[in-house]
């Protein structure tokens, strides 16, 4: 009722027109700029000042400078963000030629007027790497607003747009997602052009293309794509610059927003896109023919065309031996099926086909379960969910808090819960065989949503036993093989069947077979690796 | 991205394979051993290659038509009166298979698995999957059928090598003692185990290399010849011709005499009923595709897939409707005979195609 009134008060107040003054200075906050200013610049140097005015002047952090160039009588304007630009380059760079060296230099006789001043000050005055020019108001507010500063010359139509960004900044460091013990431990930053800079530091041909665009009606956010000419299927390129032309949206979020509006289908628990936090396993995407997709204010580039086989894979697998790498990926695999399935099938068993476990596991699996009242389905889910709950806490809270939840909720509840007789040793032991082997899984987010999938399973195993099971795994793999990542089948190279791929699928051939590109990202130039002459000569003859 | 669509070449071969092995694995040294006794064997490597034989006339049948499945060329061979009665028996054919696939398949998975689960919630809940899977299009069947293959060939090789040592040799020693006549009655029950090689009538319109559907597809019957083979051989060398023609499931009984690991891996018939049920997956889903999309191109429309779902309660009656093991005999007979007249049919349609010029490389394409 309050609330009613309140807004009635409000009605009769903006109906008042004593109150017509007030409320035209409020639609000076709310509506857009752009509605209120010609986007045109004049070439009245003051008229241009206030049109930047119009845009910032609410901000607290836009500089708006007036000084005049040398002792030519020319005023000058300087727009900027503080805290987006460096302070030394504006001092040092900028205003210290314009204003001071300037004035020396007319004392030898050189003479500015309104003629000459632009040119003059754009070739001879600033010593600045990356000068460029706007001629209308929104290009060179875009500009401002990525940290760039205007120089407002009077007597112009257009403006000079210097390069001084520098902002503070998170600083290179070890990728905390993907962690490898023999490898680079640099990681993507937050800023694009830090992380453009270390895929140019990885590989340095110039046929690396990265391409920038903004998206985000807003939020105007640096978007680039890199691929490499000649190895990415052009093909490929085309349907990605469609995509995410279509993207029509006020800001976008992370790396992870912009995954999902440009996937392949959105209604599947698994990524259609490999997200990597690692500049060196990008790179080595590249190489394969795939893009990369880095997206401003996000430590992550996505990677396309994926597949399902690449979420188990980890960097590290092509330094260490081929023999070991195959065996740690076997390993994934594994761990993978016991992630899904553990829960799922040790239901089955317990409550549907007991006769199957060997007869003295039987026994003490029985001995266990006595005391605890619930189906084993019920047990189940009440301790999956606890250890889902114990990780997704551990995830959000500080490093150190996270581990004493860890060993509260490992150690103390799993022991407290077993001898309150809630849940047995061995749901116990199941439950968390599989936590650990959903760790295995190198990606988080293929990891998260493998997860998912033991639940629906365990109820499926609740009601069917070992049959609903199969049925879940009948399920889950129409639902992979239907799936594409840029029109590339999810599952190859399983499916469809490519033999040549099979050498870096379950195990990762010896680095000096690889000669060829992979087929499932597209690439155009197959030849990865030409050095096979000397080795067949060894082979045929025996001779070392 | 305009990639090439299409099946594979491994994809012909594993959906011919997975198509024909199905129910019948499970029992097939049964009914090789009550027909021809000792001589099971041979006749399931003879009925194997004759089987091979009426394949590649379908395959070259088909690649006279290349843009069409049998539904629509053979109302151009036969007419178009006759052409859509054969259309009308290939859709009651092909449910039939469906329907008696999902009802043996359920009988043997309660009496294996779980005694006490309706048989009604086992095959609703199989049926809805494969709908499920139809539902994708060719792709997704010859993508699972794919996918699946390893798996099935791998456990079926198993059961065989597994058991290979205990085959007794001396129990063949009076191979081919009984004259002719046991292998010709044998040829003609083994040959409805080989059925399902149907699935090559529609194949060539949506198939990527054409030129290599006759390599592949023959392929296709190679496999489940040499696993078959691989069962029956081993089935009769271990318990002799007569125990075998008296065991329900002959293959259960082989995959339980197997033990892993000590006594680690002691049931592994559960195993392999769980493999099992990916092969009838593969066979209903082959079947129902071949339904749907006979009755969508019988009624001349493009789009099958409403029709997936109205054929579904059908085959659901069908398969329901029998009472007993008698009943259901009765309608696996029926579906044999029909299964049998269907697939030779192509060899006078061959005939007929080229005796009335139709078809051919002029209007191929």
């Amino acid at each position: 009722m309050a609330l009613w009134e309140n807004q009635m008060k409000i009605r009769k107040r903006n109906k008042n027109p004593k109150n017509r003054k007030s409320m035209e200075e409020r639609q000076s906050y709310t509506s857009r700029s752009e509605d209120r200013v010609s986007l045109t610049l004049s070439r009245d140097g003051n008229e241009n000042l206030e049109k930047f005015k119009a845009f910032l002047e609410e901000s607290s952090d836009a500089v708006f400078r007036q000084f005049e160039l040398g002792t030519s009588g020319i005023s000058c304007a300087l727009v900027y963000i503080d805290g987006l630009v460096d302070n030394v380059v504006i001092q040092q760079m900028i205003m210290r030629p314009m204003m001071i060296e300037l004035s020396k230099l007319e004392k030898t006789g050189i003479t500015i007027g309104k003629e000459n001043a632009y040119n003059f000050v754009e070739n001879n005055v600033i010593p600045v790497g990356e000068v460029q020019e706007a001629d209308t108001l929104d290009k060179a507010m875009r500009f401002v607003m990525s940290g760039e500063v205007v120089l407002i010359l009077d007597g112009y139509d257009k403006v000079l747009i210097i390069n001084a960004r520098g902002w503070p900044d998170r600083g290179i460091s070890d990728p905390d997602t993907e962690g490898v013990i023999r490898g680079a431990k640099e990681g993507f930053t937050e800023t694009l052009r830090t992380n453009t800079a270390l895929l140019r530091r990885k590989c340095k041909d110039p046929n690396m293309v990265i391409r920038t665009i903004q998206l985000g009606r807003r939020s105007k956010t640096d978007v680039a794509y890199v691929y490499i000419k000649g190895i990415t299927d052009p093909d490929l390129i085309t349907e990605l610059e469609e995509r995410l032309s279509k993207i029509d949206i006020d800001q976008i979020f992370s790396s992870g927003h912009l995954e999902q509006l440009i996937e392949d289908s959105s209604n599947s628990p698994l990524p259609q896109m490999q997200a990597t936090e690692r500049p060196d396993k990008t790179v080595a995407n590249l190489m394969e023919g795939r893009i990369a997709i880095l997206t401003d204010n996000s430590p992550f580039a996505l990677l396309i065309p994926a597949t399902f086989a690449q979420f188990f894979q980890s960097p590290e697998d092509y330094s260490e031996r081929w023999i070991t790498s195959s065996f740690i990926r076997t390993l994934r695999w594994i761990a993978s099926f016991l992630a899904v399935f553990t829960p799922a099938v040790y239901i089955a068993l317990v409550s549907f086909h007991s006769g199957l476990i060997p007869i003295r596991l039987a026994l003490s699996i029985a001995a266990t379960r006595s005391g605890v009242p619930f189906p084993s389905i019920v047990e189940a889910i009440i301790m999956e969910t606890t250890i889902e709950l114990l990780r997704e806490s551990g995830a959000r809270l500080p490093k150190p808090i996270g581990q004493t939840i860890g060993i509260v909720g490992g150690l103390i509840i799993g022991e407290a819960a077993v001898n309150a007789g809630l849940t047995s040793p061995t749901m116990v032991i199941v439950v968390s065989l599989t936590a650990i082997a959903s760790f295995v899984i190198p990606t988080y987010s293929a990891a998260i949503g493998l997860r998912t999938m033991r639940f629906p399973l365990m109820l499926l195993a609740g009601t069917m036993g070992l049959y609903g099971v199969m049925l879940g795994f009948i399920a889950i793999n129409i639902h992979l093989i239907s799936m594409k990542s840029f029109g590339m089948s999810y599952m190859t190279p399983q499916s469809p069947l490519i033999l040549q791929d099979l050498k870096d699928f379950i195990i990762r051939g010896p680095a000096k077979k690889m000669k060829k590109r992979p087929v499932q990202s597209y690439a155009i130039d197959m030849v990865r690796m030409d050095m096979d002459e000397r080795e067949n000569h060894e082979e045929t003859t025996g001779i070392e | 991205m305009k990639k090439p669509q299409g099946l594979s070449n491994f994809q012909i071969t594993a959906v011919v394979t997975q198509s024909i092995i199905g129910l019948i694995m499970l029992g097939i040294a049964r009914r090789a051993a009550r027909m021809a006794g000792i001589d099971g064997v041979f006749v399931t490597l003879i009925t194997g290659v004759l089987s091979a034989a009426v394949a590649a006339v379908m395959i070259l049948l088909g690649n006279r038509f290349p843009n069409q499945t049998v539904i629509e060329f053979s109302q151009e061979i036969l007419g178009k009166f006759l052409g859509r009665l054969f259309g009308a028996f290939f859709v009651f054919y092909t449910m039939l298979v469906t329907a008696v696939t999902v009802r043996g398949f359920a009988d043997a998975l309660i009496m294996l698995l779980l005694p006490k689960t309706p048989i009604e919630f086992v095959m609703i809940t199989m049926l809805i999957l494969c709908s499920y899977c139809v539902a994708g299009g060719i792709s997704s069947v010859a993508r699972i059928n794919e996918i699946f293959l390893p798996p099935v060939i791998i456990v079926i090789s198993l059961v065989i090598l597994m058991n290979i040592g205990d085959v007794d040799l001396f129990r063949y020693r009076a191979v081919f003692s009984n004259g002719i006549k046991p292998i010709l009655s044998g040829i003609a029950e083994i040959s409805t185990a080989y059925l399902g090689y149907e699935i090559l009538f529609f194949l060539s319109p949506v198939v990527k290399n054409k030129d290599k559907m006759m390599p592949y597809g023959l392929a296709g019957i190679a496999i489940p010849l040499v696993l078959y083979s691989g069962l029956v051989f081993v089935s009769i060398g271990i318990d002799g011709a007569s125990a075998t023609a008296d065991i329900i499931y002959p293959t259960i009984q082989l995959a339980r005499r197997i033990s892993l690991f000590g006594s680690a891996v002691e049931k592994f018939d559960i195993l392999f009923i769980l493999l099992w049920i990916l092969s009838i997956f593969t066979t209903i889903i082959t079947f129902l595709y071949m339904a749907s999309i006979s009755v969508t191109r019988l009624a001349g429309l493009r789009n099958y897939k409403p029709f997936i779902f109205m054929l579904i309660p059908l085959i659901y009656m069908i398969a329901i409707l029998p009472a007993n093991i008698v009943d259901i005999n009765t309608v696996v007979t029926l579906s044999d005979y029909i299964g049998t007249a269907v697939v030779l049919s192509c060899i006078p349609m061959l005939l007929l195609s080229i005796l009335r010029k139709k078809g051919g490389k002029k209007n191929g394409s």
